[in-house]
């Protein structure tokens, strides 16, 4: 084999840094409204620690990474007071800590400092996958305008929104967002949840060799993922399930299943996934 | 990756083979597969471990079959059988936190050069299949004017397997409420599933629809005229509880390569699992060996 580990890193990070963080810091840069800001700010945030995560197991080199991190993290940290005061609750508790040491302390990224992994290497092909199902995701337009739509907006707007049958342009996270559209994009965010419920399963039924390890991994994985579709919100639940009736009678309805057995089935997963970043370390 | 989609490239100095996934209609180029990426990456075997894996992305929203067969003749000749030296390496001249690597480190590279494959394998599910069998169809047919010459293009050299195709059209039927009693595992999959019949784009591709029958007709009148041409004829795996296209062959896949699998729906019918590795072993062996 080719000795390749200082390559394989830079490579690995070149990927991160044009599949992930290049779209997230245009969405940033082109942000015109202050929601649309603290939106891509957020998945600034989550793109931070992926790769602090990445660090933490050695999918990353540390050393390479902080050069990456070094170029790319400016506006987060130093506009990260303003915006956790605003949407610190969406994301998990040990964020806003973790961001203010590296920079009290001056480290381009801060590590967690709660737990050690005994045998990380296992979870690189789960860090892998994971991190490639967010990476697509948020190249999702529809699916992030809806995660967006859903986190940031007023009840009143989403309202409004639901309300129209034909492209609207009244939102800034959508140049055309509508009723059908975000129904539509029910199914896809549907898939994404499960896709991540069923990595959680799959770490989960390998956890024989170091319980803790999986433990923490999946809790991390879970603090990432889970502030795009943060069903802890009122706002979120509430819309996210009349979004899926909708779902049920446009695609669903008369396909033998009744609506009482879809919303069950659809609960067991959101409880099953779609449990905040608060409850991450207390389930299961 | 030229044209959309994504790849996985073995780190294998000796690497010889390219496989190119084409997923079906409403289809995600990588989560169509389940975690067949991931095992396949893992598979220390000869024949993964000398592998490239492509999964084309496309839009299939309006189900245009020959501008999808285009597509995917494109996305072929693009990496087969010289794939261009940038999805390989690349200069760290060219990005700002690189340059501090510099002149340590000049180039990334995944595995050393030249970069080429000798063997190319075609891999579709649903109606990825039908898309693979019109581009073979497409590319072969130019030469039909003159029989007697071997067809000279690369696509000869393909392997094609095709996890429940749409080559004989989409044919929805049999849905029932029995078909959500599965487990939560399955249940997202079997509520998209249903949620597809409501398309009317499948219309389109019924079982006696021209997009679907030319196929056919060009596919094993090609095979009469070059029979030993391998891309021809298919390798076929089709689950048990196949509900939404027609299964069945051509006349040019041959009985003992056509597989139906117990207990396997139309979306799970690809997706290898720890306890279902048949994708895997189909793919590299085809039917006869499975």
């Amino acid at each position: 084999m080719f000795p390749l580990s200082e390559e394989t890193d830079v490579l690995k990070l070149l990927h991160f840094d044009e599949a992930y963080l290049t779209p997230v810091r245009q969405r940033f840069r082109k942000a015109r409204t202050n929601r649309a800001r603290a939106f891509a700010l957020g998945e600034l945030l989550e793109a931070y620690f992926w790769l602090a995560l990445g660090v933490e197991i050695g999918y990353y080199g540390e050393s390479s990474t902080k050069l990456l991190a070094a170029a790319r993290f400016v506006e987060l940290l130093s506009e990260s007071t303003e915006f956790f005061g605003t949407y610190g609750f969406l994301f998990a508790p040990d964020f806003e800590l973790r961001i203010q040491t590296a920079k009290n302390q001056k480290q381009v990224l801060q590590k967690a400092e709660d737990y050690t992994f005994v045998n990380p290497t296992r979870f690189h092909s789960w860090f892998q996958r994971a991190l490639g199902l967010e990476i697509e995701s948020l190249h999702d337009r529809p699916l992030t305008a809806l995660f967006a739509t859903l986190a940031f907006l007023a009840p009143t707007e989403i309202e409004a929104l639901l309300s129209v049958d034909r492209r609207t342009r009244h939102n800034e996270f959508s140049t055309y967002l509508s009723g059908p559209r975000l129904t539509n994009t029910f199914g896809i965010s549907m898939s994404h949840l499960e896709s991540f419920a069923v990595l959680d399963r799959d770490i989960s039924s390998h956890s024989d060799e170091n319980p803790e390890d999986s433990f923490f991994f999946r809790a991390r994985i879970r603090q990432l993922t889970r502030w795009r579709l943060n069903l802890r919100s009122q706002t979120v639940k509430h819309f996210y399930q009349i979004i899926g009736d909708r779902f049920f009678g446009s695609r669903i309805e008369g396909l033998g299943l009744s609506i009482d057995s879809f919303r069950d089935s659809l609960t067991n997963l959101l409880n099953e996934w779609g449990l905040t970043h608060e409850s991450s370390l207390a389930a299961r | 990756m030229p044209l959309g989609g994504s790849a996985r490239l073995s780190p294998d100095a000796g690497t010889d083979t390219a496989i190119v996934f084409v997923h079906g209609f409403k289809g995600h180029h990588l989560k169509t597969w389940g975690k067949l990426p991931e095992m396949a990456c893992a598979d220390e075997s000869q024949f993964w471990r000398k592998a490239d894996l492509y999964f084309l992305g496309y839009e299939v929203e309006r189900l245009h079959v020959d501008s999808s067969a285009h597509k995917l003749s494109e996305y072929v000749s693009s990496i087969f059988p010289e794939p261009p030296a940038s999805m390989f390496e690349r200069s760290l001249d060219q990005y700002d936190w690189t340059r501090t690597l510099l002149p340590r480190l000049s180039v990334a590279r995944i595995r050393p050069g030249p970069y080429s494959y000798s063997k190319l394998f075609l891999v579709g599910h649903s109606l990825g299949g039908l898309i693979i069998r019109r581009f073979i169809a497409d590319k072969l047919q130019l030469f039909a004017a003159n029989p007697q010459i071997d067809p000279d293009t690369p696509v000869r050299l393909a392997t094609i397997r095709l996890f429940a195709p749409a080559h004989l059209g989409f044919s929805p039927s049999g849905w029932t409420g029995v078909a959500f009693h599965v487990s939560q595992e399955l249940w997202i999959g079997r509520i998209l599933e249903a949620a597809m019949y409501r398309y009317r784009a499948y219309s389109h591709l019924r079982p006696n629809s021209h997009a679907v029958t030319e196929v056919r007709q060009i596919t094993e009148h090609l095979a009469s005229l070059y029979p030993s041409i391998g891309p021809l004829s298919a390798h076929l795996l089709w689950g048990d509880e196949e509900q939404v296209v027609e299964s069945g062959r051509y006349a040019c896949d041959l009985a003992t390569n056509e597989h139906y699998e117990p207990q396997k729906s139309h979306k799970d019918i690809c997706k290898p699992t720890s306890f279902y590795k048949l994708p895997l072993n189909f793919i590299e062996l085809g039917v006869p060996f499975v």
